[in-house]
């Protein structure tokens, strides 16, 4: 129960709670002070009802005995008439007089009590034995008896019966009032409530909007025009917030730089590769070009030197056909095929062959994959060209490429010395949806960072592990979109 | 209607004894008796009369006042008082005791009747319709407020006791128009003069009851002396106040006040009609 409540509670914003609660303990402290004020309202009327109508009674009393002794009707009529004026301090409605066997020996209002009638029977139960005062709320009347009794001997009553509505009324009247009050400052405390809380929590909205806005990737510290409005404890929240944003933008921004200048890098190993892939087959050339010249007249000479010129000249378009694909501008995502996968092996051809790595190839993908091609071809050849880095002399770089599940998985295992913490911190940082990397630690795995956020983008993702015998394996796995023709047919 | 405010009755009548004790008159005050016949309780009336009083006697006035004709009565008759404005009742059950000194003239003559009153409201036309009542009597010595209801009565065959449930008296005209008003009373018999001031005085309680029977016209209460005092110079002395009381200012204040007309010397012989109905409820033994 307790925790439906919490639950219930957890849900209803602060600003209603805070005011919701003040109105609860304020109708509750209401509540008990009307009851200990009317209460005590009753008490007190009912011991002034008693003083006063005893001292009316004494009074009364007083002017009926001599009547009631010689049962003069008349006289006793009179005094309980000059007595009227005193009625109203008791609201006295009649007074009778009895005699000892009930008769009536007069009243105030004769012709509802006639002389020597007996009392209605109704009125009858309210004349009590012992001398006092009975109340009937309900009917907004109170009865008083007295005895008169001279020398040990009762010689009459007298009853009266007193109109209490008015003291009915003022309790109802102060019931009312405090209703009234206590409503007025309920509603107040609600309402002030309200306001105070609403202005305590205005920096945790303007908070929670810009937090919003960095979530949506705009990094934005809050204005001054709402630090100068703000109180001097929320002005250094919001600086404080600010701090932290700038920090943030500073970091990332700082990020971009790192991984403009990899991608620099990269740019220049891979010129460099391909500079040596082409100046290879230039000098076996250049001897094939001399030998054409000085033997071409023989056909069979000419003719493998031609083959042999042929097969070197498709080795260097083919390295600058990869090279072409990868880097060149594309303005439109372009479809991934197996191709564009097997093109990479040329591209890390100069690290593979100047360590003389033995290349494990199994490139299983369907000839077109509803994938952007080039940050998969980025992110591959990342990982290629890592491997072949971290690979000793005469190792192989293995790579498999498949699709299971409607997700492409690519793997690159190499026989280095694995992955280093650095490397695994990259990977996580990049895997983070809009986790500026932490510069100073990330900063050697840029690239990996890069593949990792490459990876996320595509909605897939980069894991890094050893490499079962040895060494690391990448993983990279992006799910596919299930109604492209070239996936089920892998499926 | 009058020329004295309050006020000044009653500074009159608190000062009077004491300046009756004092320089400005000698000898014994005259002692002046009062029945509720007049207007009881009226502290306003009765400083006016005793500043007419002193004024016309020339001598302190000790105005007396009891609840009961028979008080009243009984003083007079044991001579503690020099005169007193009695009923026409008593006077003649004391008949030869007691002698006239002067009438009070009511419309220009000494009568008066006695009304039969009913509550405004109560439909009946005759005093035949009254049986089963609870009447209210001034008082057992009262002409108006008695005798003449009983005499009627008997001239029925009919006595008070029989003819009503229940009688009361009230000791005062005033007081039998009080019950009838409240319903105490379902009937009662007063003093017609008292009725018709007090319908002039206190409209509201008047209009409360209704009179219901008018009695022939009856000698009004007389101003009594023991028959022995008659030719006292005091005595004599209040019979020229009285009849000359609308002469002077303050006399004429305290006629205005009784609603009266002034004092006369009249014949015994003017409450012969009162002599006869208690001849006739004593014949009845009622």
């Amino acid at each position: 129960m307790m925790r439906r409540i919490r639950a219930l509670a957890s849900r209803i914003p602060l600003t209603i709670q805070v005011p919701l609660m003040v109105v609860a303990l304020t109708i509750l402290v209401a509540v008990v002070i009307s009851q200990v004020v009317l209460q005590r309202l009753a008490k007190e009327q009912s011991t002034a009802l008693a003083s006063l109508s005893s001292a009316f009674m004494d009074g009364l009393m007083t002017a009926v005995t001599p009547g009631l002794l010689t049962r003069d009707a008349w006289e006793t009529f009179d005094a309980l008439d000059r007595a009227r004026e005193q009625y109203e301090a008791v609201h006295a409605v009649f007074n009778v007089v009895l005699l000892p066997n009930g008769e009536v020996l007069a009243a105030s209002d004769p012709n509802r009590f006639p002389i020597g009638s007996d009392l209605p029977v109704d009125l009858k139960a309210h004349v009590i034995d012992v001398d006092g005062l009975t109340v009937d709320e309900a009917q907004g009347r109170a009865w008083l008896t007295r005895s008169v009794v001279q020398e040990g001997f009762k010689i009459g009553t007298v009853f009266s019966e007193m109109d209490i509505s008015g003291l009915l009324a003022v309790r109802r009247e102060v019931l009312l009032t405090l209703l009234l009050v206590n409503g007025g400052v309920t509603l107040l405390f609600g309402a002030g409530g309200y306001i105070l809380v609403r202005r305590m929590v205005t920096p945790l909205a303007v908070i929670r909007e810009a937090l919003g806005h960095a979530a949506e990737g705009r990094l934005e510290p809050i204005g001054a025009q709402a630090i100068d409005a703000a109180s001097r404890e929320h002005a250094g929240l919001y600086k404080q917030f600010n701090a932290m944003i700038n920090a943030q933008s500073e970091r990332e921004a700082m990020a971009i730089e790192l991984a403009k200048q990899e991608q620099l890098a990269m740019l220049g190993r891979l010129a460099s590769s391909m500079a040596h892939e082409v100046n290879n087959p230039l000098g076996g050339l250049m001897n094939a070009v001399d030998t054409l010249e000085a033997h071409g007249e023989d056909p069979a000479v000419r003719s493998r030197i031609i083959d042999l010129l042929r097969r070197g000249l498709r080795g260097i378009q083919q390295v600058v056909r990869a090279t072409l694909v990868t880097y060149k501008s594309e303005h439109h995502t372009r479809q991934l095929t197996n191709a564009d996968l097997q093109d990479l092996r040329f591209m890390i051809q100069h690290d593979t062959g100047a360590k003389n790595l033995h290349l494990d190839w199994l490139n299983e993908l369907p000839e077109t994959l509803a994938l952007d091609a080039s940050p998969v071809r980025q992110i591959v050849l990342n990982l290629l060209l890592n491997a072949c880095q971290a690979s000793p002399v005469g190792g192989a770089v293995t790579l498999r490429a498949r699709v299971s599940s409607n997700t492409v998985r690519i793997s690159v295992a190499d026989q280095g010395p694995g992955l280093p913490p650095a490397a695994l911190e990259a990977i996580s940082a990049g895997s983070s949806a809009d986790t500026a990397p932490d510069a100073s630690r990330v900063a050697p795995g840029l690239g990996l960072w890069t593949a990792a956020r490459l990876a996320g983008r595509l909605g897939g993702q980069l894991t890094g592990a050893a490499a079962p015998h040895g060494g690391a394996l990448m993983e990279l796995s992006i799910p596919v979109m299930s109604n492209q023709g070239g996936l089920r047919a892998v499926a | 209607m009058f020329q004295l405010t309050r006020r000044t009755m009653i500074q009159a009548a608190l000062t009077a004894p004491m300046v009756a004790a004092g320089r400005a008159f000698a000898g014994s005050p005259f002692r002046f008796g009062l029945t509720p016949v007049l207007l009881d309780s009226d502290i306003a009336l009765l400083a006016q009369m005793q500043l007419y009083l002193q004024e016309a006697l020339g001598m302190a006035v000790d105005l007396v006042k009891r609840r009961t004709y028979q008080e009243i009565t009984a003083l007079l008759l044991s001579g503690e008082l020099d005169a007193a404005w009695i009923c026409g009742f008593p006077f003649v059950q004391h008949w030869d005791r007691f002698a006239l000194v002067v009438v009070p003239l009511y419309h220009q003559q000494p009568l008066y009747q006695s009304y039969l009153i009913v509550p405004h409201d109560r439909d009946v036309a005759t005093w035949q319709d009254l049986r089963g009542d609870i009447h209210a009597f001034s008082d057992p010595d009262s002409n108006s407020g008695h005798l003449v209801t009983w005499a009627l009565l008997a001239e029925a065959g009919e006595t008070p006791s029989a003819f009503f449930r229940e009688t009361i008296y009230t000791y005062g005209h005033r007081n039998v128009v009080r019950a009838v008003a409240s319903g105490l009373a379902q009937s009662g018999s007063v003093d017609g003069y008292v009725w018709d001031v007090i319908s002039h005085r206190d409209p509201d309680l008047a209009s409360r009851t209704r009179v219901l029977r008018r009695s022939e016209l009856l000698g009004f209460p007389p101003v009594a002396c023991l028959t022995m005092n008659q030719a006292a110079p005091r005595v004599q002395a209040l019979s020229a106040a009285l009849q000359a009381t609308p002469q002077s200012e303050n006399g004429r204040k305290l006629l205005e006040m009784l609603e009266l007309d002034g004092f006369a010397v009249e014949d015994r012989s003017l409450f012969d009609g009162i002599a006869a109905k208690y001849e006739l409820v004593k014949a009845r033994g009622a």
